[in-house]
């Protein structure tokens, strides 16, 4: 058996791959966590459907807070995806109210507390203003993706995009922003 | 610029907006700009639209990621459908199989009779025994139909089986033979690596699912999820991989395999292949029996590297296994 260290080191070769996009990581981290979500999540009254979504939704999170500079490792990624699929399947439960008469819900373990912005993530609001950003088009919903989903900086962005520097990107982003509000506008007209 | 140099209005700066709603400001800096937002709507109001933007971006980003998650998870995990497909083409390239194959047989020495060998449409439901007694062919590479016992008996012969086996390298090369023209002939994935050896028999190899690391790394890990908690293997590679020149991949189930390969089969459990490495000029031949069977044509886009002077990384389906010879350096005869 490898030493706990060497763990470690490959799970940081596997982050960079993710920071670097290789999406194929996250496959191999699906394949990894699979069993121990779905017998987790069908012990607590979900699906292998379900196991199948909060684990796709946790490798997500992954992607996106690996991606914007947030992540720290401090424990085994089975670890965070393992406590992601947890908070994310308590607070399905405790909205759905499916809980089981045996079935007990630690307040401790539910993330009780999201940022702003993550709670608005589930509004009808933002649901239909990602239908208006979808429907913009390239290059505005690459740089919003980029800008406001990934975190990039304007620079990153202006490299990435082809744009001619930060300053030319920061002012298609305030036409792209404009586009889009007129879009949302006409759409939840 | 600051929220003191903008002591009414600090959210017309476009900046200083977009890093408080992505929370990317210091913790007093929020602090004084939550104390502003109590007193003043207009800035509340903007923070309030930064803050729909930011969340409708976040929910189509991951929306579209976990969709391409899923399409690439259902498309390596796609059932095998075991009912017979009957073609022609695929008759004949079966049959090919089974004439090598038979070559193959008469070199081993575990006693196991050719007539033991099924084929994947023939395969019992899981959990079932195998019956030896009429035995189909062997799969071709592309999953192809098996040839009746009836055409097995036709085709044996030495003269025959040399044909079949000079058709099936055709194949395997590209090439298009007459007899071969209704199978499915895929040209091999690589250029030519230098000069393979002569063919003196086939080898066991074994292998278990890996993670890659970056180009040039020296060590994968295990993590296949059929594994033990815990449980790591590795497998030593000497160099970067690079292509292992000609090869073609096919598969059988588990239970086509001779006894005492079956018993190290059971023995790694579900996270290991057992594979036979076979050579024919210049190309490998892999045969690959794992439990579930992978899609069958998902072998035929399969990459095989090599990864160091003894181990082979095979790539199917966005997964990859490492492998290396049962018994290194010694062949089966």
């Amino acid at each position: 058996m490898a030493a706990p260290l060497f763990f470690l080191e490959s799970e940081r070769r596997l982050l960079e791959r993710v920071a670097a996009g290789d999406d194929r990581a996250l496959l191999s981290l699906y394949n990894a966590n699979w069993k121990v979500t779905v017998s987790y999540v069908v012990r607590n009254s979900g699906t292998t459907d379900d196991a199948k979504d909060l684990l796709q939704e946790a490798l997500v999170i992954l992607w996106e807070r690996v991606r914007s500079g947030r992540f720290e490792q401090s424990a085994r990624l089975g670890t965070f995806l393992h406590a992601t699929v947890r908070n994310l399947w308590l607070r399905r439960l405790a909205a759905g109210r499916r809980l089981q008469p045996t079935d007990t819900l630690d307040e401790r373990a539910v993330d009780s507390s999201p940022s702003p912005l993550e709670a608005l993530i589930g509004s009808e609001e933002s649901v239909a203003l990602s239908r208006a950003l979808d429907a913009l088009g390239d290059p505005c919903r690459s740089l919003l993706l980029l800008f406001y989903w990934e975190e990039k900086s304007m620079d990153e962005i202006a490299q990435l995009l082809g744009f001619a520097n930060a300053d030319t990107a920061k002012a298609k982003k305030y036409q792209c922003r404009k586009a889009l509000e007129q879009r949302f506008r006409e759409l939840t007209r | 610029m600051s929220p003191e140099q903008h002591p009414l209005h600090w959210t017309d700066d476009a900046d200083l907006l977009s890093a408080f709603v992505l929370g990317r400001i210091g913790e007093e800096t929020g602090r004084a700009l939550e104390r502003h937002l109590e007193t003043c709507p207009r800035c509340a109001s903007a923070v309030q639209a930064e803050r729909l933007l930011a969340a409708g971006a976040k929910r189509l980003g991951r929306e579209r990621l976990k969709e391409e998650l899923g399409r690439r998870l259902d498309s390596s995990r796609k059932p095998v459908p075991w009912t017979p497909i009957l073609s022609a083409a695929a008759i004949l390239a079966v049959a090919l199989g089974l004439a090598y194959l038979n070559r193959w047989i008469e070199l081993a020495d575990d006693g196991v009779p050719p007539d033991a060998l099924i084929t994947e449409q023939d395969a019992p439901p899981a959990g079932t025994s195998v019956a030896p007694a009429n035995p189909p062919a062997p799969m071709g590479r592309t999953g192809e139909k098996a040839a009746g016992p009836e055409e097995r008996r036709a085709r044996s012969g030495s003269p025959e089986q040399q044909d079949e086996v000079k058709e099936m390298e055709n194949l395997s090369a590209g090439k298009n033979s007459g007899k071969a023209e209704k199978a499915e002939a895929v040209p091999p994935r690589f250029t030519d690596a230098s000069a393979g050896e002569e063919d003196e028999g086939g080898e066991w190899w074994s292998g278990r699912q890996v993670i890659l690391g970056g180009p040039g790394d020296s060590l994968m890990l295990d993590v296949n999820p059929g594994a033990a908690r815990g449980e790591a293997g590795e497998v030593a590679v000497s160099a970067a991989p690079r292509p292992a020149g000609k090869f073609v991949v096919r598969q059988m189930p588990v239970s086509a395999l001779p006894g005492r390969e079956k018993a190290g089969s059971r023995a790694e459990g579900k996270s290991g292949l057992r594979i036979r490495v076979d050579r024919s000029g210049e190309t490998i031949i892999l045969t690959i029996f794992a439990d579930p069977p992978f899609d069958p044509s998902l072998l035929s886009c399969a990459t095989v590297e090599e990864a160091g002077t003894d181990s082979l990384l095979i790539t199917i389906g966005g997964e990859t296994f490492g492998v290396s010879p049962v018994r290194p350096g010694k062949r089966e005869k």
